[in-house]
């Protein structure tokens, strides 16, 4: 697998498809897309890389630790459900707004945008601890 | 949407999943639990298809409005939304897409641990066999 | 601050203070009893806000949003009764935790110790504020569950555990007779607002009218019984003694046993005034009084006499909120709400004098003892005082309620008539009787006498300070109250007998009231019991000599024999339930699966196979359905896994396009992406795995297997078929609403995403846990198996 065209075709498409995992999540509202999507073509991005460059060179560079990331999104998506109890409503309640802002025009910012990136944490962060785990694994 | 060859076409999955699930090789067992969440995948969504013909993404500002009355108040003794019979319906129905998005993520979080299971029970015993393991364990 | 936040925040502090207590265990080391003492503190001052108020006969009420969609409040109601028990639950906590600090070794885990005793503290003041019943029955449980832990809390001694188990299979077992008396409240009254029912005299006229009245009450009482150890569920409460002293004192004596009181005096408002209650509440308190008296009087292990005193004592206060006329529905009321206060306090006082004891003895068996005044003359003040209090030793506070107790058991007689007129008093004096023995016994056993050294350590002493003030500080208490009975009367007991009998009650108690009828039996009372205690051996070995000519049979073993026939009845039923292997399972699963969806379905449609059908695709999509087909029987057909891996993948890949030509750009997405990661998964498991085995299928397996899996398919497809036809469902689809209120409410045009993440956040959230588990799953069996190398 690790030939040289793998390596530099992966070089050159991991850091779009990155950016097109974010522009999925924050799309994802409007447009097809969304915290799960966005997080599953985020894991599969690093596991290319993983794949393509060995799991010890990639963990020689830096060392990431994935329980992180679901941890943080478990608490990022719960925290968004105790933020609307702190206003007195449900639980996961949401809201909306638009800000009109100089150059971009009307913006709509959404407050299950922060629940649906938790679902991007945990989606990214569990798969890629999974995939993690079993290629450490002797 | 009235498709029987879809129909029949999802049948035969479910009918080959099973046979493979009855296996006594715990990796077809796996791939049998895989193919049979795919079938149950596609008979999902393929129910909510029958409700009309566009995807569930609305475009525009247009209004959408299905005509109906919705009261999803419990106190008036309403259990469920309420709407007239025989609307009709442009999209196809977003519920069980959205339920089977989350059931297509979650099936590779519980096919990855099933994996890991089988492997696992093949390091300890020495073998995929259901029968043989179950011998060894006595 | 109102006085409805107050209470809120009362209830809710404990469970907020015991979740941060590993955190404060850490700055705190082993003075974290000191952490849980001052929550304790604060919880009375909140508590003692309300104070003013109930005085005045007002009420405390209000509700906090729980599940507001479903109309379920938070609601806290306070009167003087709950007051009262708030100020007592409090009160005792604060002595308790303290008093901890010195008697739980410092090796002890006492982070668990004081989570517990703090969330049972939260719990038992969310029981009394509670104007919901069912929202009471939660608290309730709860403190079954905590009391459950700490009677458990050294869960290496079975005999602990044992303890713990009985407790909680009677305590909550007992609960589960209230929830279905509740319920049946529910029934009459259409509401589960106890509040509400108390301030309404026509929904208290219409409980009393109704059939469902006696059932109603019939399983409140058992829940009561249950927790306050009365009638034949007695047997928890000796048991529950493995908890450690403090324990004990806190929960078997103050709080927890009244509990059960509590919800009698509570619903004294709804059933009171018939015969029913007179009969189920006194009657089964007279009879538990006189039973637990003279068990306690024959017990050897001092927490023993303590327990059985309890019951006994409990038992007193049942009988009077039992006593009761058409005329006149609370006669016992003030009497028994005095005596509870009362007992909380000598009876905690004793509790940890017992612990003191048993701490400097290290024994508890009462035989053992003796000589100890010399030792220890303060334990032995203080227990003297409080041991003298519940014989009923003027001037002592229990002196004056057990007059009072003695007076109302007189004018109930007298209601009554009869054999009864001289029945009740009797049964009074007699009971009075066994108390005062064995509070003499109690003292003269540990402290009097002669010392039996050969028993007992050589060195004991005084406790320190920490251990010596808490029973002080309640003995103290004790003699205050029974000299100056008018404070506490007027503050604690007044509001708390107005708030059981809904008008204002006016005592006049005090020390010497002239040479009444009570005052005789008193005296008849102290004669009979110094009696019993003199003629302590020869009924003991009555009692011996009765139990060796019956065989054993006591509550005690029909209890064991239930538990144990329960567990045996369980592992036979997993035996046949769960034979072992998979495929029986899977078999199972299957038929049920059929049986309760094709036939269903086309006893619905009335027709196997609906008349439409329709093969009028476009070739495409055939094309694509016949590899789907194709490519699944690959997956059965090939022989090596990797060639079955391919075509399972090809399969996935097929379905995403599935997926476009339904409409559903989300899932084909997704199901691309995944199913790559899948195959990744699926390869680099079978490197590992080398395919050792091959099964080999012979002719019966596979008529067999093909059997099955048709049968499935052909449900399958009666079901599709019936589904496109359209079943005509009880309800309309969810999916209208979320179409069209995905942009006005939401604010998002793909409408799968917005109810992923908005209108059905709530299970999305339960998805991502689910996948959070499965990682951590993953990372378990893998890592886990270099440990136990």
């Amino acid at each position: 697998m690790t030939t040289l065209i793998a390596k530099t075709v992966s070089k050159a498409c991991v850091p779009i498809i990155i950016l097109f995992s974010i522009s999925l999540l924050l799309a994802g509202h409007n447009y097809p897309g969304g915290g799960f999507i966005g997080g599953v073509m985020f894991a599969s991005a690093i596991s290319l890389l993983y794949i393509v460059f060995g799991l010890k060179y990639i963990d020689s560079l830096y060392r990431y630790r994935w329980d992180k990331w679901f941890a943080a999104g478990l608490m990022l998506a719960t925290l968004t459900g105790i933020g609307a109890m702190v206003f007195r409503y449900n639980f996961l309640r949401s809201t909306y707004l638009t800000v009109s802002l100089p150059l971009l025009g009307d913006i709509k910012l959404i407050s299950t945008t922060l629940f649906d990136l938790g679902v991007y944490l945990v989606v990214t962060g569990s798969l890629l601890f999974v995939f993690k785990t079993m290629g450490e694994d002797e | 949407m009235n498709d029987t060859l879809l129909s029949v076409s999802i049948a035969l999955v479910f009918g080959i999943a099973t046979f493979m699930i009855l296996r006594r090789d715990l990796i077809r067992v796996a791939i049998g639990v895989t193919l049979l969440s795919h079938a149950t995948n596609m008979l999902i969504v393929s129910t909510g298809a029958f409700l009309g013909d566009r995807a569930p993404i609305i475009t525009g500002e247009e209004a959408v409005s299905t005509g109906g009355i919705f009261i999803d108040d419990l106190a008036a003794g309403i259990l469920a939304p309420v709407i007239p019979e025989g609307t009709e319906m442009a999209y196809v129905d977003p519920l069980v897409q959205a339920l089977t998005l989350t059931a297509i993520v979650i099936s590779l979080a519980t096919t990855a641990f099933l994996l890991i299971l089988c492997y696992r029970l093949y390091q300890e015993q020495g073998t995929t066999d259901v029968s043989e393991i179950r011998r060894l364990k006595g | 601050m109102d006085l409805f936040t107050a209470i809120t925040l009362a209830v809710f502090l404990p469970f907020i203070m015991a979740a941060i207590l590993p955190t404060a265990e850490k700055i705190l080391k082993n003075r974290v009893g000191w952490y849980a003492a001052a929550v304790a503190f604060i919880c009375l001052l909140l508590v003692a806000q309300a104070l003013p108020a109930v005085v005045n006969g007002e009420t405390v009420m209000g509700s906090l949003p729980w599940i507001p969609s479903l109309g379920v409040e938070l609601s806290f109601y306070g009167d003087g009764l709950s007051v009262m028990f708030g100020l007592i639950v409090s009160g005792v906590g604060i002595l308790i935790m303290s008093y901890s600090n010195e008697y739980m070794s410092k090796r002890e885990d006492l982070s668990r110790y004081y989570r517990y005793l703090l969330m049972f503290m939260g719990s038992m003041l969310g029981m009394v504020f509670s104007s919901n019943a069912i929202q009471l029955f939660v608290f309730w449980e709860l403190t079954s569950i905590t009391s459950f832990m700490l009677i458990g809390y050294w869960r290496n001694r079975p005999m602990s555990v044992y303890g713990a188990t009985k407790s909680l299979l009677v305590t909550a077992g007992g609960g589960i007779f209230m929830l279905a008396g509740f319920l049946l409240l529910g029934i009459i009254t259409g509401t589960f607002d106890i509040a509400t029912i108390l301030q309404n005299t026509s929904m208290i006229a219409l409980i009393k009218g109704h059939e469902l009245f006696l059932p109603a009450l019939v399983l409140i009482i058992i829940g009561a019984a249950a927790k306050s150890a009365q009638g034949p569920f007695y047997i928890w409460l000796p048991n529950a003694m493995e908890a450690p002293t403090p324990v004990s004192a806190f929960l078997h004596s103050a709080t927890m046993v009244k509990a059960g009181i509590y919800l009698v005096a509570r619903i004294h408002p709804i059933f009171s005034g018939t015969e029913a209650w007179f009969v189920l509440v006194s009657g089964l308190g007279i009879i538990t009084m006189l039973a637990a008296g003279f068990l306690a009087f024959r017990q050897t292990d001092i927490k023993g006499i303590l327990a059985y005193s309890t019951i006994s004592q409990l038992a007193y206060m049942m009988a009077m909120y039992g006593y009761t006329s058409y005329q006149y529905p609370g006669i016992g009321v003030a009497a028994a709400t005095f005596h509870l206060f009362n007992h909380a306090t000598f009876k905690a006082c004793l509790f940890l004098v017992a612990g003191i004891v048993a701490h400097e003895t290290a024994t508890r068996d009462i035989t053992k003892m003796g000589g100890l005044r010399k030792d220890m003359p303060i334990t032995f003040i203080i227990g003297t005082i409080a041991a003298l209090s519940m014989a009923g030793v003027p001037p002592l506070n229990g002196f004056l309620s057990k007059e009072m107790f003695y007076e109302s058991s007189l004018e109930m007689g007298h209601i009554l008539g009869g054999p009864l007129e001289y029945l009740i008093p009797a049964a009074a004096v007699l009971g009075g009787a066994f108390t005062f023995a064995y509070s003499i016994r109690f003292i003269d056993g540990i402290f009097l006498g002669r010392r039996r050294s050969e028993h007992l350590p050589k060195h004991m002493h005084e406790p320190t300070p920490v251990m010596l003030a808490p029973p002080a500080l309640l003995a103290i208490l004790v003699i205050l109250i029974g000299i100056f009975p008018s404070a506490t009367v007027h503050y604690i007991i007044e509001p708390a007998a107005s708030g059981i009998l809904l008008e204002d009650v006016h005592l006049h108690v005090s020390l010497w009231h002239g040479f009444t009828a009570a005052l005789l039996m008193t005296i008849i009372t102290f004669i009979a019991g110094a009696a019993l205690y003199a003629k302590y051996g020869a009924i003991a070995a009555w009692q011996d000599r009765v139990n060796a000519r019956h065989p054993a049979w006591s509550f005690n073993s029909l209890y064991d024999r239930f538990v144990d026939g329960a567990s045996g009845t369980s592992t036979a039923f997993a035996k046949v339930m769960q034979p072992g292997p998979l495929r029986p399972y899977l078999v199972a699963m299957l038929m049920i699966f059929l049986l309760l969806s094709a036939v269903p379905a086309v006893m619905v449609a009335g027709t196997l196979i609906p008349a439409e059908l329709n093969f009028d695709v476009p070739a495409y999509e055939a094309v694509l359905l016949g590899l789907i087909v194709l490519a699944s029987l690959g997956t059965a057909v090939l022989k090596k896994y990797l060639h079955a891996i391919i075509a399972v993948s090809a399969v996935g890949y097929l379905v995403s396009l599935v997926f476009i030509y339904l409409q559903a750009p989300d899932l084909a997405i997704t199901q691309i992406l995944v199913e790559t990661l899948a195959t990744i998964i699926f390869l680099l498991v079978i490197i590992k795995v080398p395919q050792t085995f091959r099964e080999r299928i012979t002719r019966s397996v596979l008529a067999r297997d093909l059997l099955i899996s048709s049968a499935v398919s052909v449900t399958v497809l009666i079901l599709l078929l019936n589904a496109s036809q359209g079943i005509v469902s009880p309800f309309e689809s969810l999916s209208y609403y979320f179409i069209e209120n995905s942009v006005p409410l939401a604010g998002g045009y793909n409408m799968v995403n917005v109810i992923l993440v908005d209108f059905r956040g709530y299970d999305t959230l339960g998805e991502i846990v689910v996948l959070c588990l499965a990682g951590l799953g993953v990372y378990n069996l893998l890592k886990s198996r270099s440990d136990s190398k």
